[in-house]
């Protein structure tokens, strides 16, 4: 059985009686993104990777959010990655903040890979990331960029594409 | 209701089953497709309310957990387009309103908290309301409340009653029509064979007919009755014929009888004749019979006199002059001694018997246990030393003269006493046989030298003897005596036996009433 984010993040803000951070929100976005996107089978072996690539904002969260909670039947792991070259054996990839001018590099390496990337530097989507964080009215919103994901061979659920603005490369900016 | 429909003709009798018929099929369907149709209703408006909830929980799965208000409340939005849901409202998986969708005027407040999960489904007056978990991955993350309006249904079942009426309208009005139809095909060759009937019936005309109907059962009766007239058509000229006949037999029959009759009143005045004859010769015959018994008995009492003189001076003579008589002398003595006792033995014996006609009877209540056993200590007495076993059984009592009655069992049971002289252990036996004619019947059974049947019917004969008086002492009156004893008290006397094998004599006499 899989206890839920929404459970973590309730009996958390149970516990402090405060509603869910920012990052703490942002840590159960990225669990739900795994449930609605769809790997190619021969990435389905071994645990199921989160990488954190850069400055780490999250904290406990994300450990906290993917602690017990497999996905696709298979068991998660959070790793925070010093070198670029281990991003490719992740299944998702946060960005962080602090990686902005990095961030050409990093998505011309990971181009074609089955890596699901997301960041919540301004504008991701659209310079070529898969999926973009925002905030809107204190709302974790996102963009998606169907292009790089489709390339990549990972499947968006519907369910997912419709919560989202979806967006296209900008390559002028 | 039963007296009623009787007098109605067979037309309105078709008809009338025509429409309780049909009123009753049209009736029992009906009945059976509302209830059939209302609770069709019901459960395809919940079937199809499930269905909505499990797409709208579907559709706001992802807007549940990306906690996306605004896309669950569009995907709400929805179901403007859904007739009767008027309401609509997604709760997260704590029950807290997420988002909600109501139908412009429709007036519905979605409650803040939910507490239920369902899925359930209930009616709320003109609304039904649903609650259906949204689940994910098996978890439940959320629930969905619809509440949708009845008006739709209640429009449908009103449109259903109505065709229903109508189409039993319709059914009706034709079943009538066609009963019209068909009641005329066999109604009227009834009227015919009613009318035929009744002129029949009226007029004595066996010679008209019904026109034939058509082949089925009414056809056969029309048929049937003609048949039955040609019938009493042919009866009645057989009948005529009958008559004449039988009034011709009646005549001759007549003449006969008188004839008979002429005969049986001639033969009647000679049957009257002979009795009148035979009345007189009876008569003289009683008065001759009555001189005879008056006549013995005088003489008997008579003879007695000059027999005890006989008898006086043969012993006299003994006594006084026996020295002067030589052997010869007293043995005449003794025979003529011997003579006079047996004479007045006889004459005492026939007194007795003419006694027996001739006293009047004293009817009473007779036992005839203590008499028997009286006579049998009587007999024993004279018994002169000689042992007999008596047996007597519980025996009756009796109507009858007292003192008669003991005379009979006193030769009944000397008589048996008599015949069993010659066997050293003779016994005899007093019982009851089966009643004759509602008579008792008493018997003496004795184991002496008994009779031969062939002359039983000389047994109760004055001065009859089957014995010869050297073998058997006796003067042949007792069984007579007991006869006549037994014939006064209107019962008969009857007798069985073979030689040497015993004799037994039964006497049937009429039982004491209770009351006496």
């Amino acid at each position: 059985v899989h206890a839920s984010f929404l459970a973590a993040v309730i009996l958390a803000s149970a516990a402090i009686s405060q509603p869910p951070t920012e990052y703490e929100v942002k840590a159960a976005f990225l669990l739900n993104f795994a449930r609605f996107v769809e790997w190619p089978p021969e990435k389905g072996q071994g645990s199921f990777v989160v990488g954190v690539l850069g400055e780490d904002s999250f904290g406990p969260a994300l450990d906290r959010t993917f602690e017990g909670n497999g996905v696709a039947g298979r068991p998660s792991e959070v790793r925070r990655l010093p070198r670029l070259e281990d991003a490719s054996r992740t299944q998702i990839l946060f960005i962080g903040k602090s990686e902005e001018r990095r961030l050409p590099a990093i998505l011309a390496a990971l181009r074609g890979t089955p890596v699901l990337t997301v960041s919540d530097i301004p504008g991701f989507a659209e310079r070529g990331g898969m999926i973009g964080l925002r905030l809107e009215e204190r709302r974790v919103r996102f963009d998606i960029n169907p292009e790089p994901a489709a390339e990549s061979g990972l499947k968006l659920s519907s369910q997912l594409l419709k919560l989202a603005r979806i967006v296209s490369t900008k390559e002028a900016r | 209701m039963r007296r009623w429909f009787g007098g109605q003709s067979i037309g309105a009798k078709l008809m009338w089953i025509a429409i309780l018929a049909s009123s009753t099929a049209l009736a029992s369907a009906g009945i059976v497709l509302a209830v059939h149709e209302a609770r069709y209703f019901r459960q395809s408006l919940v079937r199809r309310l499930h269905i909505h909830a499990e797409m709208i929980g579907f559709n706001t799965t992802s807007a549940l957990l990306f906690r996306d208000e605004p896309a669950a409340g569009s995907i709400l939005g929805a179901l403007k387009a859904s007739g009767d849901v008027y309401g609509a409202a997604v709760y997260d998986e704590n029950g807290r309103l997420f988002a909600a969708f109501t139908a412009p005027g429709a007036g519905f407040t979605p409650p803040p908290v939910l507490a239920e999960s369902g899925p359930a489904e209930r009616f709320e007056g003109d609304s039904l309301v649903l609650v259906d978990p949204i689940v994910f991955e098996g978890r439940r993350i959320g629930t969905i409340l619809l509440r949708a309006s009845l008006a739709q249904m209640h429009r449908q079942r009103w449109e259903f009653a109505w065709v229903l009426i109508v189409v039993s309208i319709v059914a009706l009005g034709v079943a009538l029509l066609m009963s019209r139809g068909y009641q005329r095909d066999i109604s009227r060759p009834i009227q015919a064979l009613a009318a035929t009937a009744r002129r029949v019936s009226e007029e004595r005309d066996g010679a008209v007919r019904v026109p034939a109907a058509g082949r089925d059962e009414v056809g056969e009766l029309v048929e049937a009755f003609n048949e039955m007239l040609a019938q009493i058509q042919r009866r009645d000229v057989q009948l005529e014929e009958a008559v004449h006949g039988l009034e011709r037999r009646v005549q001759e029959r007549t003449i006969d009888l008188e004839r008979e009759l002429e005969e049986r009143r001639r033969a009647e005045t000679e049957i009257a004749r002979l009795i009148g004859e035979n009345e007189l010769r009876l008569s003289e015959l009683t008065a001759l019979n009555r001189e005879i018994e008056a006549f013995s008995y005088s003489v008997s009492h008579d003879l007695r006199a000059p027999l005890r003189h006989i008898s006086g001076f043969v012993e006299l003579l003994r006594k006084q002059s026996a020295q002067a008589l030589d052997e010869k002398g007293l043995r005449y003595l003794s025979v003529i001694g011997d003579g006079a006792r047996r004479m007045g033995r006889l004459i005492d014996d026939l007194l007795a018997f003419s006694r027996t006609s001739r006293t009047e009877m004293v009817e009473s209540r007779v036992e005839l246990g203590p008499l028997v056993q009286d006579v049998i200590a009587e007999i024993g007495r004279d018994a002169g030393g000689r042992e007999v076993g008596w047996t007597v059984g519980a025996l009756p009592a009796v109507t009858g003269d007292r003192a008669m009655l003991r005379v009979m069992l006193m030769n009944l049971l000397a008589n048996a006493f008599k015949y069993t002289g010659k066997s050293a252990s003779a016994h005899i036996e007093v019982g009851v046989g089966p009643a004759d004619d509602g008579r008792a019947v008493v018997f003496v059974r004795d184991d002496g030298v008994g009779f031969d049947m062939r002359f039983a019917d000389k047994l109760f004969g004055v001065f009859q003897r089957l014995h010869k008086a050297e073998e058997f002492e006796g003067t042949g009156i007792g069984l007579a005596t007991v006869q006549r004893i037994v014939h006064r008290h209107g019962g008969r006397v009857w007798a069985q036996s073979a030689p040497g094998q015993g004799a037994t004599f039964f006497v049937s006499l009429r039982p004491a009433d209770a009351s006496t």
